[in-house]
């Protein structure tokens, strides 16, 4: 089957994902002990009995819950996701104002690791059980260890009240601009440490595992170079789990740029989400949630899409 | 016409058990165009046997001494012209060699002047007694005193000898043996789903070779490779040069790896198993077209396998392996009308047949012993019904059992066992008797 078809089906099939993600989601918030009303009313002495109930009514509150979800679904297709109340604006504004900030860093993050967890995965595999790899391994295992909260803090404190050359207040620059972009590289190393110290062991033992196969030694007896070997056909072969696991670590990108927004002070989505979490902002909440959500199942098609361009036994399946 | 002479091969795995002597002190040799066949049981050393020849064993395995002798004027051409500084020529040599100091150092080195001069009568001599005419320059390279007494550098691989030049294919750089590799000397695997890589198109995989040996375009490559499966057998080659091998059957997976082989137009082909993944009317018909391809293109063929039918239906001559040394070396007729050593019979009563009334099939007692402690002296001894106390203690060299002199020319038959070499009292007492169907059903 050709690769087009398979694209098509499986982009076909991410729509039933996402309506599944954003039932979830609004089942899920809706659980949580929030009263909106309370968030509007606050601590107002004045508030009697009938004002809660006229505002419960207003809202639609009060109506069955299947009934509110296809209200909200409705209005939120059409970008409408609710008033955030503590601000005076919509939540969709809110996100469309701060969502760059965010999917920058998170690519930023995902740049960086990949950056350093293929090449030094490949070369750990190539010196398997040499000084070098070790060096590699004990690296990767100090990725994982490392929380990012603490890693943040660290870098923070060391290049900027140590060594002076990084700024603790986030640049004026527009997104794009390179100072901006220097400076997102310390948050950058923060998010993506963890998911590159995971992608460069999966990539080295994948590649291990491939070197071992019998269609590499076929590959030698063709009397291609080493290199040819290695970078053609054993490295298309060990990113088919790279690919895999990375898509898993994307939601790891995602939760740690709340950590990490909220300890470099980047005005992103997730620092807006901490906000509206401890404001019980219902609507920002389930706003933020969703887009996350939908980032993750689009992260998961741009690696199915990867895995079947890889990998053509892929193909044939969906 | 020799192509490739494979002299003393021993290849050793360094496992945590221990060593492996998976090859031990192999020799034979391939003639130009003919087809050989390398035949014992799983774990015999066969396929490593196969896998040094392109030098592709890997750790934990070495390939501990010996050599690998390729002769072919052109390739040694190209090489010539490649690696200038890697040329010995055995000519040149021979007019500068000052005799008398060679002697002295081979003396110092421990050669023994039976093998320098390849002659039984100066046994135990000293070199330096032997008359300067009867040294031989090629031996002293055979014996791998070359590089030690100065005369070669250790890298040098290229040697010129008149019209018997050749390679030496265990000196050679990596560069050197991945320009033979395929292009030269081509392997088939046996297993051709894992052989294959899944995610490139199978006309990638074969024309991958073709561009890079042979420096053809893309384009060019392209129309070989589909030339070359339709050559194989593969219905509608064109359509299905970019499909990829899972799309493939097994006998057509079979064939892709034979057109990947034939690619280049190797001078010899290594078929380790090549048939025996398939059914049997696959292996029939492959078998076939390897036989065609080969006189085709005149290619010599290697075939390794543990499949006797195999070997009578495509090979000129065998060798059959035991615990990684050679045990007898035949042309084939000779080897299943009138097999010499004990193991060879053993292998001949163990073919089932038809028409025999027999209820069970003959089987050799015992298994093949561990590599890692072979029995000392034959090391089939265990197994075999004929052993005595002799086979216990001596090792038998491959021998013609008429002469008991050593087999070393590639037409003369070998056979490793202590019979031939007077060493045995009782003698073997088998008796061949080849099958004549006709012969079986009046018996029946």
């Amino acid at each position: 089957m050709s690769l087009r078809r398979f694209i098509i089906r499986r982009v076909l099939v991410s729509i039933p994902i996402l309506l599944g993600v954003s039932m979830i989601t609004f089942f899920l918030v809706n659980l949580a002990p929030i009263d909106v009303v309370d968030v509007i009313i606050g601590i107002n002495p004045d508030a009697t009995q009938a004002d809660y109930a006229r505002l419960r009514n207003e809202l639609g509150i009060d109506r069955p819950i299947y009934i509110r979800y296809w209200d909200w679904l409705t209005s939120a297709l059409q970008g409408d996701f609710g008033p955030v109340y503590s601000r005076g604006l919509d939540a969709g504004e809110l996100i469309a104002a701060r969502w760059k900030e965010t999917v920058l860093l998170g690519l930023y993050g995902w740049v960086i690791a990949l950056l350093i967890a293929i090449p030094i995965g490949i070369y750990s595999a190539l010196k398997k059980g040499q000084l070098g790899d070790d060096v590699g391994r004990f690296a990767a295992l100090t990725g994982i260890s490392i929380p990012n909260f603490w890693l943040g803090l660290i870098l923070l404190g060391f290049f900027s009240s140590q060594l002076g050359i990084f700024s603790a207040s986030t640049p004026q620059t527009p997104l794009l601009h390179t100072k901006t972009l220097a400076w997102l590289l310390l948050p950058g190393i923060t998010i993506g440490s963890a998911a590159a110290a995971n992608l460069m062991r999966i990539m080295r033992t994948s590649m291990i595992e491939e070197m071992n196969k019998e269609y590499v030694t076929a590959a030698r007896a063709k009397g291609l170079p080493e290199r040819t070997v290695m970078l053609k056909h054993v490295l298309r072969n060990s990113l088919i789990s790279v690919v895999t696991v990375a898509a898993f670590l994307t939601s790891g990108i995602v939760a740690g740029s709340v950590v990490v927004e909220q300890v470099f002070g980047w005005p992103g989505l997730g620092r807006a989400f901490v906000t509206a979490a401890t404001r019980q902002e219902i609507n920002l909440i389930l706003a933020i949630t969703l887009f996350t959500g939908t980032a993750i199942v689009l992260m998961n098609l741009v690696a199915d899409i990867l895995y079947a361009v890889l990998d053509p036994r892929i193909r044939d399946e969906y | 016409m020799t192509l490739l002479e494979v002299s003393n091969l021993t290849v050793k795995f360094y496992t945590p058990d221990g060593v492996v002597r998976a090859v031990d002190d192999l020799s034979y040799q391939i003639e130009r165009g003919e087809k050989f066949g390398v035949v014992g049981e799983s774990g015999a050393g066969k396929s490593v046997s196969a896998l040094s020849l392109l030098r592709l064993i890997e750790d934990p395995g070495r390939i501990e001494s010996g050599a690998i002798r390729f002769y072919e004027d052109d390739a040694v051409q190209t090489f010539e012209e490649d690696f200038p500084k890697k040329v010995v020529d055995l000519e040149e040599l021979r007019n500068e060699t000052d005799w008398e100091t060679l002697a002295e150092s081979l003396d110092e080195e421990g050669a023994s002047a039976e093998e320098i001069t390849g002659d039984s009568r100066y046994a135990g001599d000293d070199l330096t007694d032997v008359p300067a005419d009867e040294l031989s320059i090629q031996r002293v390279l055979e014996g791998g005193y070359g590089s030690d007494v100065g005369l070669i550098d250790e890298q040098d691989f290229i040697v010129k000898n008149g019209d018997r030049s050749y390679i030496e294919l265990l000196r050679a750089p990596e560069k050197a043996i991945q320009r033979i590799r395929g292009n030269r000397i081509a392997m088939i695997f046996q297993d051709a789903q894992t052989a294959l890589n899944p995610v490139y198109s199978v006309g990638e995989q074969i024309s991958e070779a073709i561009r890079h040996h042979l420096d053809y375009s893309d384009k060019e490559a392209k129309e070989r490779t589909i030339e070359l499966l339709d050559q194989v057998g593969i219905p509608d080659a064109e359509a299905r040069y970019g499909d990829y091998p899972h799309e493939f059957s097994g006998g057509m997976q079979q064939r892709v790896i034979i057109a990947m082989a034939l690619s280049c137009d190797p001078d010899l082909l290594v078929a380790d198993e090549p048939t025996t993944a398939l059914d049997v009317m696959t292996e029939a018909k492959i078998l076939g077209e390897l036989e065609t391809l080969s006189d085709e293109f005149d290619t010599s063929i290697t075939l390794i396998t543990h499949d006797l039918g195999v070997i009578a239906e495509l090979v000129d001559r065998v060798v059959v392996m035991y615990a990684g040394r050679p045990v007898e070396k035949a042309p084939v007729e000779e080897l299943f009308y009138d097999p010499k050593h004990p193991y060879t019979v053993g292998l001949m009563a163990s073919i089932p047949r038809i028409g025999t009334g027999a209820d069970r099939l003959k089987t050799i007692p015992g298994t093949m012993p561990d590599l890692i402690e072979v029995p000392s002296g034959c090391s089939f001894h265990p197994r075999c019904p004929y052993a005595e106390e002799a086979c216990t203690r001596k090792d038998p060299m491959l021998v013609e059992p008429e002469t008991g002199e050593p087999a070393e020319a590639e037409d003369k038959r070998g056979v490793s066992c202590l019979e031939y070499t007077g060493d045995l009292t009782q003698g073997l007492s088998f008796d061949v008797s080849v099958d004549n169907p006709a012969v079986g059903e009046q018996n029946e």
